[in-house]
């Protein structure tokens, strides 16, 4: 009976939700992207979005006299997210079910939340290498195999000569996995999978590039980090965090220099240039204020695509990304693309897909592009 | 790719609810169907009721008719009861024979006899009860009661005669000859006294006689 279930349920998918994924949740420090994509002939397309930010409970309990402190500018510190759990932000999430087409949502916690670290175990079978991926990670953060959630898959062999495997391994809290699948389900949202950070940037890459064999770098850049992930194939073949490099440090400079809230900061950041086609120059002018903070952060992020260049280059030389990808909240940041291009001297294009006609305004796609990605995950699960 | 990390205990958890839903759908399904078969039989079943008492409408003057029918038939025995009770006490009249009889008698006495008065009273006595089954029996309406029920009358003759006699012996003669005609069940000299009668001494007497039908 449950095997005739089961055949009922992928039916029932391929009658009733064939063209629409599910709920893509990406749950980061400052906000909640959720996406759902759609398949129209082969081809995405961005179905629905929305963004929820996080109640302003970081500001008020850090700082209150500090500029920082901002009433709109959303924020849950990760520990707070890992220890309690979003039923504060979820709450209102619970009629955003109209907006998405069924229960069903992937999820994963962005900004460094679930933990990746690459792993090198000697060759064995894939069950035993699951085993031995918990275990190690376990005796490295100093807790019980029973608390621990992980999961890996098998990166690419950089070392031919060697009797060793590489894993890219992730690693998360039970209590954490257990509060977020909870808190989901009380808002509507049935998770269906608990996805890793590269693995989401891998599909959302794959999702949008025109070759798949096309090594790709893409660049989440987060609020709270940036993430650095090697693609191929849908493969996250490498994968950096770059904590320094979060939205976050760039708003607080910006803050802190210009003596303005976090939100105005993030207004003044996001705000389109003056001149559009002039984007890059724009970027360029060492003369604006503003510009002179991103720059400095635009060559930070630089410095550190290069190393990882260098870095896949040296590990695996049969995979050198040709285009980089970029994903995140950071796309807001006119001219972003460009900047980075022009600093790193590779072809550099913002996440986007299809959108559909329901959606209305000027969205910057590339911001749900981890949540599309997720999304995606309905048909790699069927 | 991807990985998943749900603990496994949500997993089937959710998985377990998720049958149980589907379960639930099912049995939900089927008591709606159960539910619309039954109202369908229902409606069907009210059809066939409201016809039958549709029906029962329609047969209601029968039964009317019916039940005035037996009233009738029990009024109508009834009324044969009282004809028959009426039959038996009215009976044949033999007064005629009875005189007969008493002439005959008269003529056994040789001439010594003259009857004067001859008074015929018919009186009618109940004999036995009985139940008369003839139209309860034939018809399936309820039976009779005690009031229908009637006793069967028999109906006696009481003749009384008056007459005068030359002397007792005669009395006597013409008195056996009545009895000895076997029709009167009972002979009595009620009196007799002595009389003249044309300055001859007479017997005046008084019978009285009981003759059954």
């Amino acid at each position: 009976m449950s095997s005739l279930f089961s055949h009922l349920d992928r039916i029932s998918h391929r009658l009733f939700q064939h063209s629409y994924g599910w709920t893509g949740v990406e749950i980061g420090c400052h906000c909640i992207n959720m996406a759902q994509v759609r398949k129209i002939d082969n081809r995405w397309q961005l179905a629905a979005v929305w963004s929820v930010e996080h109640p302003t409970t970081f500001a008020i309990a850090s700082d209150p006299d500090s500029s920082q402190c901002d009433e709109n500018f959303g924020w849950l510190a990760s520990d707070e997210i890992i220890e309690h759990g979003l039923a504060p932000t979820l709450e209102h999430l619970e009629n955003l079910n109209a907006l998405f087409h069924g229960r069903n949502c992937a999820a994963t916690l962005t900004d460094g939340m679930i933990e990746y670290r690459e792993l090198d175990l000697p060759a064995c079978d894939p069950s035993e290498s699951q085993a031995m991926v918990r275990s190690e990670i376990a005796l490295e953060l100093d807790c019980e195999l029973e608390d621990l959630l992980t999961d890996c898959w098998v990166l690419p062999q950089n070392r031919p000569r060697s009797n060793a495997s590489s894993f890219g391994a992730v690693s998360l809290k039970r209590s954490t996995a257990m509060l977020l699948a909870s808190d989901l389900l009380k808002a509507g949202f049935d998770c269906q999978t608990l996805d890793a950070m590269p693995c989401a940037m891998a599909r959302a890459t794959s999702m949008a590039v025109e070759g798949k064999e096309i090594a790709t770098l893409a660049i989440d850049l987060g609020y709270h980090q940036a993430t650095v992930t090697l693609v191929q194939d849908g493969q996250p073949i490498l994968s950096r965090g770059l904590r320094d490099l979060g939205l976050f440090h760039l708003l607080e400079l910006i803050s802190i220099s210009f003596e303005i809230s976090l939100s105005d900061a993030q207004t003044l950041l996001f705000q389109s240039p003056s001149n559009p086609e002039g984007d890059l120059n724009a970027i360029n002018d060492f003369s604006n204020p503003l510009q002179q903070k991103l720059s400095g952060y635009l060559q930070t992020l630089a410095h550190e695509i290069e190393k990882t260049l260098e870095f896949a280059d040296r590990a695996y030389r049969a995979i050198t990304p040709s285009q980089i990808m970029l994903m995140g909240a950071g796309v807001r940041i006119p001219a972003m693309d460009q900047a980075i291009e022009y600093r790193v001297g590779l072809p550099t294009q913002t996440w986007a897909i299809d959108v559909s006609e329901n959606l209305f305004g000027n969205q910057h796609v590339g911001v749900f592009a981890i949540a599309a990605g997720l999304s995606s995950l309905a048909w790699e699960s069927m | 790719m991807h990985v998943n990390l749900l603990p496994s205990s949500f997993v089937w958890r959710r998985l377990i609810c998720k049958r149980l839903r589907q379960w639930g759908f099912v049995f939900v399904v089927l008591g709606v169907a159960v539910l619309l078969c039954n109202a369908l039989l229902l409606e069907k079943w009210w059809r066939g009721f409201s016809a039958l008492q549709e029906s029962q409408a329609a047969a209601d003057p029968i039964r009317q008719l019916q039940r005035e029918r037996i009233h009738k038939s029990k009024e109508a025995l009834v009324l044969e009861q009282k004809i028959d009770q009426l039959q038996a006490a009215v009976s044949r009249d033999r007064t005629n024979s009875l005189l007969g009889i008493i002439a005959n008698g008269v003529l056994s006495s040789d001439g010594t006899v003259q009857i004067q008065e001859l008074q015929v009273l018919v009186v009618a006595k109940p004999i036995a009860s009985t139940h008369l089954t003839r139209e309860s029996q034939s018809n399936a309406g309820p039976k009779p009661n005690s009031s229908a029920e009637s006793k069967a009358m028999r109906s006696e003759r009481q003749l009384t005669l008056r007459g005068i006699a030359i002397e007792s012996e005669s009395i006597s003669t013409f008195m056996q000859s009545l009895q000895e005609s076997k029709v009167f069940s009972k002979v009595e000299l009620r009196s007799s006294q002595e009389r003249l009668v044309s300055d001859r001494s007479a017997q005046e007497f008084q019978l009285e006689c009981l003759s059954h039908e």
